[in-house]
């Protein structure tokens, strides 16, 4: 009987972490295609040669994406915008969870649907526009930080997360102690946080560092751009209908847009592949625990 | 206080009367500066990557020196630029003008109904060289004219051939290895592919070779658009919208459901079968074809309207003659207007003094004012030649810091990406149209075929109702079209059933779909 089971437990075994290599596999192969594409010869690309290795190793594509400096302007910009952003957004969304992971907090259900309402509910491009253009905030860099720095279904991991972590017991007992609730907040509450604290940092941050559409639309500057729409520009460099109006078309600078892509992949996203082995061990645990209850 | 009152009113009067006072300003018709006193205005344009930037551009300080109009520019990148356009228009928040606006016409009707878009007609005594131009080139009106009578954006205007006409290129370096003859008809055509395909031209001892290596990435009839001639299709006044024509009779007829398309598409048939077409064909874009042209792999293109794109195999291409249908059809069709590109600047309600924007705009068709566009400062980046012809520098041709020659150009002029109001000629063009070999090309079209004119060139422009009722029509009947005409090509769907695909299509309100072109048309027509 104890022999059938584990023969049953090894066959088990096998078969996840057999599993487990294809889907290793599938998840890292495009990385991997695309970091060995960037690398690559365009042309080769194109041919559809390139498979493991790169073919007809070359660095052009990331000395095209480099080569006006302008990349650099992007690179400071976006991390200024997301370390500032990721900030205040963390600040805003604790400060929004914790009173409503309160039970005493009256009318918290009245409030909470309020928050949820614009989770289902936007006034629409248009009318934000108007407004953020109203406030003064157009083409300025706190539009980049201030415009969406509240996401509610973060308040609502968050506020989860206070709820189920910290129990009502620990706050009758720093009422007995004589802590107010400001006083709960910085000295429990906060250093119990560090697993929220991380997911949120990881979910802000990850937004802000891709955010190109705030930059988009309310941005004028090119020296506040973020480094996306940098990105975004270089790729639409040599377009088709571009080489229509030309003087000259040369077919290689065309053609390494190809690899050029690629390089950009790369270039806008190894930050947040570094940054993800630090927080994940947070990861897992503070998402979880945020989405036990309701 | 009563007096305090009166006096008050009257002060209120007095600014009232010295307002429009203010706000008058002689604009002279003809002379320049277009203005005496500098006025301010504000654009938005859509900047290109090689144009360096629009303030401060040499191009537009000498403009501004010309006509005294100065312009505060937003530039915002081509990729996000009608985004942006949109979302000012629809916020109501109002630059003076858009500069290379890419105002569809549809977009032009939209706006100018909600009153956002200034009537050009009406400013026409402010624009000698474009009124000039219109008397000179009837079709030019035509065009651009929207349903209402009324003209909202300028346009961009092209007279050379070589800009204006879409070719096919053959591998004449793999005729000659193989000792073949310039194909003239369908038929020669389809052996000269068989030979290309099975005589290793490019001599490297693998059947690699790819016959006709098409592009026809979204539009399944860019694989034989320049082929409808062959068949009769477009003789009259091109194409229109890739499936359309106007036969003789000044009928919009439906190309897809005509007898000779199912030839058309039987011959595409046989060449597919015969593994004469590259099977990516329906998957690749151009710059997969340039690729394998640069692996030598590829015998025909019928992509582009020079060989450029080709990139380092292009001098091996060159196009055929116009290749003959059965019964003798050679139209060449795949041809575009004088009016290459619609909507190209508009000036908006915004705008407090149309009539010297316009006469800017104008500026912008005289000769010099286009050779500035495209060639930038003379003495600074091109000069004029004994011969009185317009040269750019060999260090502009050429630059020492590695920069492309639209680069170069890109630092003094503004005609990066086109879509500029302009009026392109052979005397101020120096793009790929004027190498040897693009006329070249063109001559061989014109000693061969039947160029259609370029005055029969439509471009239809639709009422609001027209516009919706189209795209409602359109999605249903042209990706039925598109889906069947690939079918059918790749075998996947058999002849025997053409006629049962034209029941279909007839049941798909083929007739209110085409009633609108036919006004359209119509309407272009009177």
């Amino acid at each position: 009987m104890k022999m059938r089971q584990s023969r049953e437990d090894n066959i088990f075994s096998v078969v996840i972490a057999v599993m487990t290599c294809i889907f290793i596999v599938v998840i890292l192969y495009p990385l991997w295609f695309v970091l060995v594409a960037s690398f690559s010869g365009p042309v080769e690309v194109f041919a559809g040669r390139v498979w493991i290795w790169p073919v007809n190793f070359n660095i052009e594509a990331y000395r095209r994406i480099f080569m006006d400096g302008e990349v650099f302007v992007g690179y400071r910009n976006t991390i200024v915008y997301t370390i500032l952003g990721t900030f205040v957004s963390i600040i805003l969304t604790l400060s929004a969870a914790y009173p409503l992971s309160r039970k005493k907090l009256y009318g918290r259900n009245i409030i909470m649907g309020l928050f949820a309402f614009t989770m289902f509910f936007g006034g629409g491009l248009i009318p934000t526009y108007l407004i953020v253009k109203g406030a003064g905030l157009y083409n300025n860099l706190w539009v980049m930080i201030l415009v969406g720095s509240l996401s509610v279904y973060n308040v609502i991991v968050a506020r989860t997360f206070l709820q189920s972590t910290i129990v009502e017991e620990i706050y009758e007992a720093s009422d007995v102690d004589g802590a107010n609730d400001i006083k709960v907040f910085f000295t429990v509450v906060l250093p119990l946080s560090a697993p929220i604290l991380a997911v949120l940092t990881l979910f802000y941050a990850v937004g802000f560092w891709n955010n190109y559409f705030t930059g988009l639309i309310y941005l004028r500057d090119r020296s506040r751009y973020p480094l996306q729409l940098y990105l975004r520009e270089i790729l639409v460099i040599d377009t088709a209908d571009n080489v229509v109006e030309t003087l000259e078309v040369d077919m290689n600078r065309v053609l390494v847009k190809e690899s050029i892509k690629y390089g950009v992949i790369i270039v806008s996203s190894v930050p947040m592949l570094i940054l993800y082995p630090f927080l994940q061990r947070f990861f897992v645990k503070g998402v979880m625990i945020g989405a036990i209850k309701g | 206080m009563k007096r305090l009152f009166v006096v008050f009113i009257a002060l209120l009067l007095a600014v009232a009367l010295s307002m429009p006072v203010a706000f008058a300003l002689t604009v002279s018709k003809t002379d320049l500066p277009v203005v005496d006193e500098k006025i301010n205005l504000t654009g938005m344009v859509s900047k290109h990557n090689n144009t360096a930037g629009w303030n401060n551009q040499p191009a537009i300080v000498h403009f501004e020196e010309l006509t005294n109009v100065h312009i505060d520019w937003e530039e915002v990148p081509d990729g996000n630029f009608v985004e942006k356009r949109n979302l000012l228009l629809a916020s109501n928040d109002l630059p003076d003008l858009f500069m290379r606006a890419r105002l569809s016409a549809t977009d032009q009707v939209i706006y100018a109904s909600n009153g956002q878009l200034v009537a050009l007609d009406a400013l026409f005594d402010y624009a000698p060289y474009f009124s000039e131009m219109m008397a000179n080139n009837a079709g030019i009106a035509k065009c651009i004219t929207m349903p209402d009578g009324h003209i909202y954006a300028l346009p961009q205007i092209n007279t050379t051939d070589g800009n204006l006409i879409n070719n096919y290129f053959i591998n004449t370096v793999w005729l000659d290895a193989l000792g073949l003859e310039m194909p003239t008809n369908l038929e020669e055509f389809h052996d000269v592919l068989a030979a290309f395909v099975t005589g290793d031209p490019n001599q490297n001892g693998e059947a690699d070779e790819i016959g006709y290596a098409g592009s026809a990435l979204s539009n399944s009839y860019d694989l034989f658009i320049n082929f409808y001639g062959s068949f009769g299709f477009g003789g009259n006044h091109g194409i229109i919208n890739g499936f359309f024509d106007i036969d003789d009779d000044d009928k919009v007829r439906l190309i897809a459901i005509q007898d000779k398309y199912k030839e058309l598409l039987i011959y595409f048939n046989i060449l597919w079968s015969e593994n004469l077409i590259d099977k990516d064909s329906f998957a690749q874009n151009y710059q997969t074809v340039s690729a394998k042209c640069a692996l030598n792999q590829v015998g025909f293109v019928s992509y582009g309207n020079n060989t450029q794109w080709i990139g380092a195999t292009r001098a091996d291409f060159a196009q055929p003659p116009v290749l003959a249908g059965s019964n003798g059809d050679n139209y060449w069709v795949n041809v575009s207007g004088n009016v290459q590109t619609v909507g190209t600047a508009a000036i908006t309600s915004a705008n407090r003094y149309p009539e010297a924007t316009m006469r800017y705009l104008d500026y912008f068709y005289s000769e010099h004012g286009t050779v500035t566009i495209r060639m930038g400062i003379e003495g600074e980046s091109y000069y004029i030649d004994v011969d009185g012809s317009y040269k750019l520098f060999d260090y502009i041709k050429h630059d020492p810091n590695g920069l492309t020659q639209d680069q170069a150009v890109g630092k003094y002029g503004i005609m990066g990406g086109g879509n500029v109001p302009q009026n392109i000629s052979d005397r101020v063009d120096q793009s790929a149209a004027q190498l040897p070999e693009t006329k070249a090309d063109v001559e061989t079209i014109r000693a061969t075929g039947k160029l259609v004119p370029y005055e029969a060139i439509t471009k239809l422009s639709y009422t609001e109702d027209e516009a919706v009722d189209l795209s409602r029509y359109e999605t249903d009947i042209l990706s039925y079209i598109k889906e069947n005409s690939v079918k059918f090509i790749t075998g996947e769907r058999e002849f025997s059933e053409w006629d049962q695909y034209v029941q279909t299509l007839k049941s798909m309100n083929l007739d209110e779909y085409i009633a609108i072109y036919q006004a359209a048309y119509d309407r272009w027509n009177s």
